[in-house]
């Protein structure tokens, strides 16, 4: 169904598109919003990697890659949002008002705060890797081909961005441990 | 530790934690957005072609030798008097059909931009650096370039990829791969061309001659992309931007052609050549 999807929308057919859109937005802005924590960002990439696969589709050859070359798109989308935030808000951090609020027990306000800002630290080339692989559940091969990168080097990447969260939760929970201590 | 408190269960929680639905509004801009741009031309796909039976297929064949091997003559008879972007072509009756829908390349275009900005690129799977605008986004490859897959996929992970930012509007893809022994640079495009684009007919008077790194090649404009070949100690290099040279995307830079002579002006054949496919990783 979804390659005949493809398929048409590759031929012009905008309704198909949209079915696509319907099918597939979800997951991109998933995506799009773990990589850049961003609710406005991740709307902006999605909407842009969006109309420029609706503006290249007649090219792609195999409508059975469609999925992965809309990722590449996608995740290319974000770099490009995360580089032009950057050039706005140098040292400048954001608070997000009206973002998502945890609503698992399982992670404090606390953990959450300290877990954003040590994703944030990291690239966003190492952000994209670890949430296409941990929360898209892409195999690391997939990740390889969208990122544009070696299998080894996404596997580092990954390592390298699980360390920090690991490191920070680690970290944060010894100071809480500390401060009881004092109190 | 109890499992509230092991990191990678708060790991977990906290990456899926948060939006997993695509906001309406988002939605509704896509949509909308989709009636203002301009998009790619398809290229053929030849199984959208009606079945044909034996006999219809041999008079086809038939019609097409005679078409092709008259055309050659003429072609080759043309060929003898020298133009300028003529390929030598094992298979010259692939290649001298004039397309209307592709204008010449003009003999004389302008210079490379200025390329004092750019960033270079070093492509050691590729055996090459190059250069490319500082605000444009890299994505180097992740693998060796295939004829069988990449040909067909502009945007696989086979090639270095440059995309134009911010709205990524503009992509420009390098790569080089080994050919066989003896083979020219005509019959290797007879096979790249119909897999990627299009019109493969009257290439010879569509190509202007350029230069690489002081190694001799063309640059060809299609329907819809234009694209630089350079056949070098049995590797082919190639630069190609996926917009026509008359786009307005690439009017900016003066054109595709423009764009894609200003790539090749920095490019630059590394002493070693390509590294080994299986020891030529991409920079993180």
């Amino acid at each position: 169904m979804r390659t005949r999807l493809v398929e048409r929308a590759r031929d012009g057919d905008e309704v198909a598109f949209t079915e696509l859109v319907d099918l597939d937005g979800d997951l991109c802005y998933a995506i799009a919003y773990r990589i850049l924590r961003d609710v406005e960002r991740a709307q902006d990439a999605v909407q842009q990697a969006f109309l420029l696969a609706w503006r290249e589709l007649p090219r792609l050859r195999d409508p059975e890659r469609f999925s992965p070359w809309l990722r590449r798109l996608l995740v290319n989308a974000c770099y490009e949002e995360h580089r032009r935030h950057r050039r706005w808000s140098t040292r400048i951090r954001v608070l997000p008002l009206d973002g998502p609020v945890s609503s698992d027990p399982t992670v404090s306000v606390d953990d959450r705060d300290t877990l954003d800002r040590a994703f944030l630290r990291l690239s966003p080339q190492h952000r994209a890797v670890f949430v296409l692989h941990h929360h898209a559940g892409l195999p690391l091969t997939e990740v390889a081909e969208i990122v544009g990168v070696p299998v080894g080097t996404v596997k580092s990447r990954l390592h390298r961005a699980i360390e920090a969260l690991r490191a920070a939760i680690v970290a944060d929970s010894q100071v809480d441990s500390t401060e009881a201590r004092l109190a | 530790m109890t499992q509230a408190h092991d990191p990678d269960v708060i790991i977990a929680t906290w990456l899926d934690d948060g939006p997993i639905d695509l906001p309406e509004e988002t939605r509704r801009a896509i949509v909308v957005g989709l009636r203002t741009q301009p998009r790619a031309r398809q290229v053929a796909i030849l199984r959208g072609l009606p079945i044909m039976n034996s006999i219809n297929r041999l008079a086809a064949a038939a019609a097409i030798v005679l078409v092709v091997g008259g055309l050659s003559i003429f072609a080759l008879s043309n060929r003898n008097s020298g133009g300028p972007g003529a390929l030598p072509s094992s298979s010259p009756g692939a290649s001298v059909v004039p397309s209307a829908s592709v204008a010449p390349t003009p003999s004389s275009t302008p210079g490379p931009l200025d390329t004092t900005t750019w960033k270079t690129y070093v492509s050691n799977r590729y055996g090459f650096s190059i250069a490319y605008p500082a605000d444009w986004v890299l994505t180097p490859a992740t693998r060796e370039w295939t004829m069988a897959v990449d040909a067909k996929d502009f945007l696989g992970g086979g090639a270095d990829h440059f995309l134009e930012a911010p709205n990524m509007g503009v992509g420009v893809n390098a790569w080089s791969v080994a050919v066989e022994p003896g083979m020219t640079s005509a019959a290797w495009l007879d096979a790249y061309c119909p897999l990627n684009t299009q019109p493969c007919t009257g290439i010879d008077q569509r190509s202007n001659p350029a230069q690489m790194d002081g190694h001799a090649g063309v640059i060809v404009a299609f329907t819809d992309d234009v694209q630089a070949f350079f056949l070098v100690d049995g590797r082919m290099y190639v630069v190609a931007c996926w917009r026509p040279d008359n786009d307005p995307s690439v009017a900016k830079y003066s054109g595709a052609i423009r764009l894609v002579q200003t790539y090749i002006s920095t490019m630059r054949l590394l002493p070693g050549g390509p590294a080994p496919a299986s020891s030529s990783p991409a920079p993180s």
